[in-house]
């Protein structure tokens, strides 16, 4: 099963419920991460598979919707070709 | 006078930078690492450097500012400024850098370029610095000379833009309009046009945070200021808001400051004293400093001359240099409201 972390080439911080990165490398390339997105990003740490962030996120919310892991699928491949996960 | 942003902030930041600034998240923390420097300005606002060093002054040693930098970063200071006195003369500086990024921050460093090299620039690249805000103090030799008391200045300022142009570093130049640059004032704009860097325009002089007095004399004198409003680069310097004035910055909400004493400001270029890190740690000065709560509850209307001024939809006051100027965070300077009017005048 595949695991991700964060691209180190990105700074991060949580603002309130939602993470903002700025690409160290040019700092005009900034993505703002809606809650849940923020919560899939802040499981990027080289410990969860996607069917973990799944079974996390639907403990976590009651109102998942029945797709949840593609979803997911789709949210961690958008964030390996922004560059801003990688695959370990 | 107004200093241009040096960028548009990205429209997905907007809102990021408004929640910060209404919960109070230190995005934009800038941390004086020295008062040390090789340049001796005439108008520095940390003391007159023509006649001390004030070397006697308790700084924040290495392990302090690690562990501010540590701080600061929990308290979501996503951009890091470090600045000085002049930042290369630190030892430590690497350290610094390093701890930054390991805190998941963007590095910035404000310098005024003289010790840069290639080597120096190579490491600031592999350690992951992402920005240098460079002044420039004139567009000559005898320029940097008079006003900072330094030999070859303007040209180890243009090795250094060179030295950066292969490289992913992204630099701003702090154009500085003051008596003895005025004349250079054009040069100064094509040297930046022509090396292709971004720059922005500055002719704010304050009040010395010691109270030492003269730095004022370095100012622009209000015909010469009227003579740049009315000039080939007049945006740079006339000032006019949409929509109703407003007075209060982003000081102490989404932006602070701390100097190589340990205080904690609410902005560099604030000198509000607000706690300091040699007895309190920076989350409880951040949180509950009286100093800093004041002045997150201030209120438009506090501004007691600013919403009656006859020029207040023309100035770009800035609470922290009007501060250092008069002691009155709330009021004005005689700077700043000839600034406004002239910009009325030549606006209307």
């Amino acid at each position: 099963m595949k695991l991700y972390i964060k691209n180190p080439k990105f700074a991060y911080k949580k603002i309130v419920s939602r993470y903002v990165l700025v690409d160290i490398r040019d700092e005009d390339q900034i993505h703002r991460l809606n809650p849940i997105a923020s919560d899939i990003w802040e499981m990027c740490d080289g410990k969860h598979t996607v069917d973990e962030m799944v079974k996390i996120m639907s403990k976590r919310y009651s109102d998942v919707p029945l797709n949840l892991k593609d979803d997911i699928v789709v949210f961690v491949n958008k964030m390996l070709k922004s560059d801003i996960i990688k695959e370990i | 006078m107004n200093m241009k942003d040096r960028k548009n902030i990205p429209q997905v930041f907007e809102d990021s930078m408004r929640e910060a600034y209404d919960n109070f998240i230190p995005v934009y923390t800038t941390i004086e690492i020295t008062l040390g420097c090789n340049f001796r300005c005439k108008h520095c606002y940390n003391f007159d450097r023509t006649v001390s060093n004030k070397s006697d002054l308790p700084l924040m040693s290495t392990e302090l500012i690690l562990k501010t930098i540590n701080d600061v970063a929990k308290q979501g200071a996503l951009f890091i400024t470090l600045t000085g006195g002049e930042v290369l003369l630190h030892n430590d500086l690497e350290k610094f850098i390093k701890e930054i990024i390991n805190n998941n921050s963007v590095c910035r460093l404000k310098t005024n370029a003289f010790a840069l090299n290639k080597k120096i620039i190579s490491n600031f690249e592999n350690w992951g610095v992402s920005t240098i805000d460079i002044t420039m103090y004139g567009a000559s030799n005898e320029t940097y000379k008079k006003f900072c008391d330094v030999n070859d200045g303007f040209t180890q300022l243009e090795k250094a833009i060179n030295y950066f142009k292969n490289t992913k570093i992204k630099i701003f130049l702090n154009i500085f309009i003051h008596k003895y640059s005025y004349d250079e004032f054009e040069q100064m704009i094509s040297f930046a046009k022509y090396h292709d860097v971004e720059f922005y325009v500055a002719t704010e002089i304050t009040e010395r945070y010691d109270g030492s007095k003269g730095a004022k004399d370095y100012e622009l004198t209000l015909s010469e200021r009227e003579t740049l409003m009315k000039g080939n680069y007049k945006d740079y310097f006339l000032s006019k808001c949409s929509g109703t004035p407003q007075f209060q910055c982003a000081c102490a909400r989404n932006v602070c400051g701390i100097n190589s004493q340990g205080d904690v400001m609410p902005c560099i270029g604030a000198p509000v004293k607000s706690g300091n890190l040699f007895n309190d740690s920076f989350e409880n000065i951040w949180n509950n400093s009286k100093e800093l709560n004041e002045i997150r509850n201030i209120k438009r209307s506090d501004f007691k001359s600013c919403v009656t001024c006859d020029v207040n939809e023309y100035c770009s006051r800035s609470s922290g240099g009007i501060y250092s100027n008069t002691g009155d965070y709330y009021g004005c300077d005689t700077t700043t409201y000839e600034n406004a009017k002239l910009s009325k005048k030549l606006m209307s």
